[in-house]
């Protein structure tokens, strides 16, 4: 019954939401409208959820001595501290904007400046197995567009520009036009499996 | 009303009929009149070790259930049942079926010999049986002479000397663990099948029959087994270490750590080193410096949307990237940025990631402070929408309810109650802005913003343009929108190489330029260490194989 | 410089130099400036939520909002304290139903984007590659404009044939891909192949400028205090 029940919430309300990219009717664009401003909200309430999750994660490994219960502890102290000056101040505030462009921005730009080196790794390690053709096309690919991105050691080569210009508009838009059309027939097939009740993810 | 039960399909019929209403077996067996009619008796628990001769007519195989006479082979019935012996003829009531006629097969069966059938009288189990259970009233039936008596003793049958005794069965350990321990072996006939007496109707006190009421009818006691099992050591002890591998699945396991420096450290050190170094280098001494790129189509097009905005034009800024990303971004969209406040225009920034907001700040700040623009004045940060494809929707659909208030929480839309501010005057929908910029870095979050925003633009009477600045790994994916007809997005800058383009086609931008240098000297180092350490690694695996693979592969 | 800029451009160089210690391996260094960057972006997720999210739309319509603006914010308010319930296994059940909700309005404005934000668009895009009109007056390069058509219509539809999976079933036959489908697909592979290729070179030009920022700031880090070693700009 409960089960039903759900699905019957699901259905009803993507049925609202749905027909409005196609209908244009003044109550149910009115309709639409709430039942929007009603997920927005429930998202933001969502997002709490999962902070409070890994807040108790995070809490019961250390309250409970588990190994590494120092990083848990450390990491309840930063969000302690960031969730007081933050919440107090504002975000906008000099206080939050320190600890934005101080920790945060300099942990994440240096993070993906960690890439350079593993995707590089990555890179030379497709050639330790016997590579098909199209590891080959790959990373001929890639290494083709890395040398013409940028001025190859301060010039700008003729034809190399044309080249890759080429191959962004006519061979990279073919594949990603393919892949986007896939997506969206994916999308609308998952969609649709969820708005006919045929997948139940939220446990009914 | 008495009713009879069809042993056929079990089902209910009258007590006189004589074949079931439902499948057409007879109920009422065929009668045989005998000579000297007597009335039915009881049926003896022994039958009398004589028989008389069998009236005329009767079944030879019925003969042979006389006392005197052994019991017909379950070969000789079931050639009966298949239609009749080789020659034609069933066995008569003379004919004696001995032990040696008994076939080896059917001797060699585990159950009684002749002999042990002629040793022991019927079983106590049997007589429970024939005992306990309760019989419906049946319809009285004229049983004939030879039927009423009971069966022969089995002590009494004739039989020749037994085959060697079959040794009982041998069972594996396993199967004799499992075997109930207090079961009772039941009596197994020549098919392997346990036997039953029946006990009621004309074939009462016959074996073998089909019953006269089916089981599911007669109420009985289930039979209880007991749960005992009979396990030796070594069952112990695998079932002890089945149990250990089970109980430890779910149970996170300390990876092994890894001793030593492998040739995967010394690569990924090498990597490291030569890249590091090269960009060290490039930075410290600032001699890698080279001429901006030249504009593509692209961004061309953005450069015009933002040449041709009236002077004061309502733009939405949209900072969708992630903090990590915010040197690509920041980098390729200084240009852009620093052209529309140079014409001027208001800014209402928005963004669908949580830290969004902040990072708009951030880059105003850092990047834009030559232009003096003042929050709630010049632009307007109207903060965080969550749903990600939902909040962009909702935004969509009415963007006042959806973000009502700025960051600072200040009433930002124009209303009775509030003015307004000045980056929002007449801004009741998102087609009343000139200009939507997105500043994105992920491609699916890319692909949201055309998907839900997109259409709305497409109303008529509608001038509002879409262009994004993106980064450079998104450019593949999205690039399909800008070469639709018509197109999707207006225009776009991708990456760093746009926003240096960019800057050129402005003359302003320091950040892209003071970048350009090392990037295209960083990328071609690395696109370098990718080749050649491709083919070093591949060289070397070649020559690494041992010489048996090498020939076969020159085969 | 101020102290607090001090402190900050420190606390950056020390974060920076511990997130690069990774190249080295794994390392309790490397471990605790993540954690600490996941404390404190957690803690600035939670503060726009609330702050930008939940107080706007939520309280103040609650406190100081018209009836009818108060009526229609309960709703939000029941469900979402029902959602708050999935922090708690046991109570986990009471929160599907704004589970539910969400769902249906996600699936919702995932299919009705896709389909009119992508899927009839980007096919009409690929009609309209051959479209001689609008592609402008006949010039040279017309016959160019043809053959990359050509190759991006060949080149999306051999990319869709790579995604197909189905096979045809025969009575007494074991299920085949058919040939001409297969070698399509192979021809769609490599069109991908060059795709994700472009992908690989975009994220590493990407992470190649993160790199280049974080060592600028390394080095006007650590240039003043070397001061003479470097030579005069």
């Amino acid at each position: 019954m409960k089960a039903t029940f759900y699905v019957a919430i699901a259905m009803a309300i993507g049925l609202i939401v749905l027909l409005g990219y196609f209908l244009h009717l003044d109550l149910l664009a009115n309709l639409r409208v709430v039942l929007l401003e009603w997920a927005v909200i429930l998202s933001a309430v969502a997002l709490l959820v999962g902070t409070a999750n890994l807040f108790y994660v995070h809490w019961r490994k250390f309250t409970t001595t588990q190994p590494n219960g120092f990083y848990s502890a450390v990491l309840i102290i930063s969000f302690v501290i960031t969730l007081g000056v933050v919440g107090w101040f504002g975000p906008t505030h000099a206080y939050s904007m320190w600890i934005f462009n101080n920790i945060q921005v300099p942990i994440e730009g240096s993070l993906m400046a960690l890439l350079t080196v593993l995707l590089a790794f990555a890179g030379v390690g497709l050639f330790r197995r016997k590579p098909n053709l199209m590891s080959i096309i790959f990373i001929g690919t890639a290494v083709l567009i890395l040398f013409a991105t940028g001025p190859l050691f301060g010039i700008n080569l003729p034809g190399i520009s044309e080249l890759r210009a080429w191959i962004a508009q006519v061979p990279a838009v073919a594949g990603a036009r393919g892949i986007l059309l896939g997506v969206a027939l994916g999308t609308i097939a998952t969609g649709l499996r969820v708005l006919m009740g045929a997948d139940r993810p939220y446990g009914g | 009303m008495g009713e009879i039960f069809c042993p056929m399909c079990g089902k209910s019929n009258p007590a006189e009929s004589e074949v079931c209403q439902f499948c057409q077996a007879r109920l009422v067996p065929l009668v045989f009149s005998p000579a000297e009619s007597e009335p039915p008796e009881a049926i003896p628990e022994e039958m009398p070790s004589s028989i008389d001769a069998a009236p005329t007519g009767e079944s030879d195989w019925l003969l042979g259930l006389r006392s005197d006479e052994p019991i017909p082979s379950e070969e000789s019935l079931a050639d009966v049942e298949a239609g009749g012996l080789e020659d034609g003829n069933l066995p008569s009531d003379e004919t004696h079926i001995s032990a040696d006629d008994v076939p080896d097969w059917l001797a060699r069966l585990p159950g009684e010999s002749p002999q042990e059938a002629e040793a022991e009288p019927l079983s106590d189990w049997l007589k429970e049986e024939t005992g306990e259970t309760e019989q419906p009233p049946s319809k009285p039936v004229e049983v004939s002479d030879w039927l009423s008596h009971p069966l022969p003793d089995e002590g009494q049958v004739e039989s020749s000397e037994s085959e060697s005794e079959l040794a009982p069965g041998e069972f594996p350990s396993w199967l004799e663990a499992i075997r109930p321990v207090k079961d009772e072996p039941q009596t197994v006939s020549a098919r392997g099948t346990p036997e039953r007496i029946e006990s009621a109707g004309p074939l009462a006190g016959l074996s073998g029959v089909l019953p006269a009421e089916p089981d599911h009818v007669r109420p009985r006691k289930s039979p209880t087994y007991p749960l005992e099992l009979r396990v030796s050591a070594n069952q112990r002890i695998h079932a002890d270490l089945l149990q250990g591998l089970i109980e430890s699945e779910g149970r996170a396991q300390p990876l092994p750590q890894r001793r030593g420096i492998s040739s995967q450290h010394v690569l990924r050190w090498t990597i490291a080193c030569v890249l590091w170094g090269a960009l060290l280098w490039s930075v410290i001494t600032g001699k890698q410096e080279a001429p901006l790129p030249a504009y593509t189509e692209e961004t061309a097009e953005v450069n015009r949307l933002i040449s041709q905005l009236p002077g004061e034009a309502r733009v939405l800024l949209a900072f969708d990237y992630e903090p990590g990303l915010s040197a690509e971004m920041d980098a390729a969209a200084t240009a852009v940025v620093d052209h529309l406040m140079l014409r001027g225009a208001y800014l209402t920034l928005v963004s669908t990631s949580p830290t969004g907001p902040i990072l708009a700040e951030r880059f105003i700040m850092k990047t834009q402070s030559s232009h003096h623009y003042t929050s709630g004045v010049n632009y307007v940060n109207l903060g965080y929408i969550p749903g990600g494809a939902m909040g962009l929707l909702s935004f969509v659909e009415n963007p006042q309810r959806t973000l009502p208030y700025t960051l600072d929480t200040v009433a930002a839309w124009e209303s009775e109650a509030h003015a307004g501010l000045p980056a929002l005057q007449g801004v009741q929908h998102l087609n009343d802005f000139e200009l939507l910029m997105v500043i994105v870095d992920d491609p699916d979050l890319a692909r949201a913003w055309v998907e839900q925003v997109q259409p709305q633009l497409n109303e008529p009477d509608t001038l509002t343009s879409l262009v994004m600045v993106t980064s450079a790994q998104v450019e593949p994916v999205m690039r399909p929108y800008f070469e639709a007809n018509p197109r999707q997005v207006h225009g776009f800058v991708f990456g760093l190489r746009g926003g240096a383009a960019y800057a050129q086609l402005t003359g302003r931008g320091e950040l892209p330029r003071v970048y350009w240098g090392p990037y295209g000297f960083g990328l071609v180092v690395a696109a370098l260490l990718i080749l050649i350490g491709g083919l070093v690694l591949s060289s070397v695996s070649l020559l690494a194989r041992p010489p048996q693979v090498k020939g076969e592969a020159n085969q | 410089m101020s102290i607090v800029d001090l402190v900050g451009a420190i606390l950056g160089f020390i974060f920076t130099l511990l997130v690069f210690s990774y190249i080295i391996g794994d390392n309790p260094l490397f471990r605790l400036a993540i954690h600490i960057f996941i404390g404190v972006a957690a803690g600035f997720a939670t503060i726009m939520a609330v702050n930008n999210v939940l107080v706007p739309r939520l309280l103040i319509p609650l406190l100081d909002g018209s009836r009818a603006e108060r009526i229609l914010a309960l709703v939000p308010m029941v469900l979402g304290w029902l959602l708050l319930t999935k922090i708690s296994p046991r109570l986990s059940p009471l929160g599907n139903l704004p589970v539910a909700f969400l769902v249906g309005v996600g699936a919702a404005a995932a299919v009705g984007g896709a389909v009119t934000g992508t899927l009839f668009p980007q096919a009409y895009a690929s009609i309209n590659l051959f479209d001689l009109q609008s592609a402008g007056a006949i010039d040279t390069s017309l016959g160019l404009k043809l053959v990359n058509g050509v190759i991006i219509l060949i080149g999306t539809i051999a990319t869709l044939a790579y995604f197909h999976f189905g096979v045809s079933s025969r009575a007494q036959q074991p299920s085949q891909v058919q040939v001409w489908l297969e070698g399509l697909g192979q021809v769609g592979q490599a069109f991908i192949a060059i795709t994700l290729g472009f992908i690989f070179a975009g994220i590493y030009s990407a992470a190649m400028v993160a790199l280049i920022e974080r060592l600028y700031f390394l080095v006007n880090f650590v240039k003043p205090l070397l001061l003479p070693l470097f030579p005069s700009s």
